[in-house]
């Protein structure tokens, strides 16, 4: 995916780094520009997104990249998953992303100092050692966009390869998993977010096609890694019946249920400051437009007998699939998990813990401890 | 600068340099032809005649007054005229504050006077309380492009950039559609803004026009019916526009509704629920004045065609 690039930027704190010198060998026909702090602020000061999705700055980041996901306000219940910020932003553009309007900084910013990453992680792993933890480096961009110049899987994978007690998801939108395919796979899930063909024609542009991703997902399973699912943001449009129910029964015409470690589902949702950015650089997108109320936690969603709808859907038609996945919503109430799974989780924590659960029911090649729900909650 | 008087005539009517909107000009008249004109106007001269740099209510009201001259300081370096007109600016700055129009034709002028952007951000745009913001100075321009009925709208209810914006890619026949219906119902930009948007968004969800949509909501008959009050066409205007912009979530709201009044409630019991239908179950309050109250209110809730209204209520929220 460097071909998306028009322009690298590289903090002379860095120069040296072995990140940093396999990018400049990897993209030779891509502009180079070393540059100290108030440079970068200069170069893209007042940029427009669009033109920052086609820059990458290659810098060292000070600050904490290890953090709890931010989730969202209760009653929504969230994972407590666990996410790696080394890079931010993302140059693939979907109409839906959050990011639009939750980052400042329009450029890519890739964070290179790695063993700051990994002493981190460690210490996650050291201060709470009777649980089990999944981290994943796809939430402020895509974990495999640029994995083809920066390598980044390979020394996640290796790392995580040594560890009891962890897995690290690495969720993309695209079919850039050649590096990927030369490391161990154990403690390793590779998940792609997933929409219908239509709607990822007109809503995520840059990425890859859902036959592509697919067809990477099954090398994936192939190779031996474990692969998840996440149909993030599920869009309502008038035929979202017939083409949910087809982009199922084509992943599973791919891979097999038995090698997914789990399938999230949660409808659209955006803070409402997102609308404007949507409606000014994708005006003929049309998911802003349709019918959704203010959420508890301040969000746009759909209403609730709509999601619940297309959520029981959904869900019938992968559990036909195979009837043991493990289905999860993203940033959903009690009350919809119960009238469509028939029950939820008491709290995030107890969430956590069923996928804890359901890691060690399903996978003992992870060789986890059987996971115990009094290290996930406060009892 | 000395101070000359010169020919009414002979003064340019392009208001070139005018970014004040028109203010009243009765007393100002009546202080004129008691005292005269105390404050010399100040004009630079061309080779049609001279140009206003400041004065224009004075000269205005000269005009009005029919008088043949008027005193006047005649800037003779051309150089000094940025640097004059900041002093025109700051006098008028410190009389009151700028309007957003106000705001865009002080900008336009500078534009004119091909002022460095460097002099905007030191000397005029601390005056316009602006920031150095160079998208956020086109947005203020643009409001020029605007209809003069939207510009006397903006001025009138004193809109924000923000909500003057709203404006920014409608067609001039829109523009006036909104601005009428603003006028008409007398609704300030907050509420317009509201319905506004409402009409944009079924617009784009349907791939019609805003005009359309005006017609196929009728909405030209409520700004015409002629028994109902302005708060009545202003509620049935919002209430056509919500239950097109939401017609399920107003749909199941609707069978709530329903069901409500076929319970037959006392007045002692009130049922209610979250309209966005995003809080799980109803709130039922109860009020309870005597013991026999509390016998009238079991006969209700315990009857079985309303046990099970309640529960068609809970399925639907």
């Amino acid at each position: 995916m460097a071909i998306l690039l028009k322009q690298i930027y590289i903090d002379e704190c860095v120069i040296d780094n072995p990140m940093t010198r396999r990018v400049v060998e990897m993209t030779p026909g891509i502009p180079h520009k070393i540059v100290n702090d108030e440079d970068i602020e200069d170069q893209t000061r007042g940029i427009s997104l669009t033109r920052g999705k086609r820059i990458l700055y290659l810098t060292s980041q000070k600050g904490n990249m290890v953090k709890p996901c931010p989730g969202t306000l209760p009653p929504y219940l969230c994972c407590q998953y666990t996410i790696i910020n080394q890079m931010t932003q993302c140059p693939m553009d979907c109409t839906y992303c959050v990011l639009q309007d939750y980052l400042d900084r329009p450029v890519i910013s890739l964070n290179t100092n790695l063993s700051q990453i990994f002493d981190s992680i460690d210490k996650h792993l050291a201060d709470r050692p009777d649980r089990f933890y999944r981290f994943g480096t796809g939430e402020l961009s895509d974990s495999l966009v640029f994995d083809d110049i920066v390598g980044l899987s390979q020394e996640y994978a290796r790392f995580f390869s040594a560890k009891t007690s962890a897995v690290i998801e690495f969720k993309t939108k695209t079919n850039n998993i050649a590096q990927l395919l030369q490391v161990p796979t154990r403690n390793v899930v590779v998940s792609w977010s997933i929409n219908p063909r239509k709607i990822v024609k007109a809503e995520e542009f840059y990425s890859a096609s859902v036959k592509e991703r697919l067809q990477a997902a099954q090398q994936c399973m192939d190779k031996g890694f474990l692969l998840g699912f996440h149909f993030d943001p599920i869009l309502w449009v008038p035929d979202w019946q017939s083409l949910y129910r087809e982009v199922i029964r084509e992943i599973f015409s791919y891979v097999e249920g038995s090698r997914i470690a789990w399938v999230s589902l949660g409808t659209l949702r955006f803070p409402p400051s997102l609308k404007r950015i949507v409606q000014s650089r994708f005006p003929k997108s049309r998911i802003v437009y349709q019918e959704m109320i203010q959420g508890l936690d301040g969000k746009k969603r759909y209403p609730k007998p709509i999601r619940v709808e297309m959520y029981q859907k959904i869900m019938s038609w992968l559990k036909e699939k195979d009837e043991d996945l493990f289905i999860y919503f993203c940033m959903e109430s009690p009350e919809v998990w119960d009238r469509v799974m028939g029950t939820h989780p008491e709290s995030n924590g107890e969430l956590d813990f069923w996928f804890a659960r359901s890691l060690y029911r399903r996978f003992p090649e992870l060789g986890m401890e059987e996971p115990q729900l009094e290290m996930y909650v406060d009892m | 600068m000395e101070i000359v008087q010169i020919s009414i005539k002979e003064i340019l009517q392009d208001f070139f340099f005018c970014f004040k909107s028109d203010s009243d000009l009765t007393r100002l008249k009546e202080s004129i032809q008691f005292s005269g004109i105390r404050t010399p106007v100040v004009v630079l001269p061309t080779k049609e005649g001279y140009r206003l740099l400041s004065g224009f209510s004075r000269y205005k009201a000269a005009l009005e007054l029919e008088l043949d001259v008027i005193p006047a300081t005649i800037v003779q370096d051309e150089m000094a005229v940025e640097s004059i007109f900041r002093e025109v600016l700051l006098e008028q700055r410190t009389i009151h504050d700028f309007n957003l129009v106000e705001k865009a034709k002080v900008l336009r002028i500078l534009d004119e006077l091909d002022v460095p952007w460097e002099d905007m951000k030191t000397h005029f745009l601390p005056h316009l309380d602006l920031p150095a913001n160079s998208d956020l100075i086109g947005d203020v321009k643009r409001v020029l492009t605007f209809l003069p009925i939207v510009l006397g709208y903006i001025e009138k209810y004193d809109l924000s950039l923000k909500q003057a914006m709203l404006f920014k890619n409608l067609s001039h026949r829109q523009q006036e559609l909104f601005v009428g219906l603003a006028m008409d119902l007398e609704i300030r930009s907050v509420e317009l803004s509201g319905i506004m948007t409402m009409f944009c968004d079924i617009a784009a969800r349907e791939d019609i026009s805003i005009e359309k949509v005006f017609h196929l909501l009728d909405c030209p008959s409520i700004l015409n019916e002629k028994k109902l009050t302005r708060d009545q066409k202003l509620t049935r205007m919002k209430t056509i526009l919500r239950n097109r912009r939401y017609p399920r979530l107003t749909s199941w709201n609707e069978n709530l509704e329903i069901l409500r009044k076929e319970i037959k409630l006392p007045q002692s019991i009130r049922i209610s629920w979250n309209r966005s239908l995003e809080t799980p179950g109803i709130s039922m309050q109860i009020d309870v004045r005597s013991v026999e109250d509390i016998d009238g209110i079991m006969a209700v809730l315990s009857s079985q065609a309303n046990r099970n209204r309640i529960g068609r209520m809970l399925r639907i929220v």
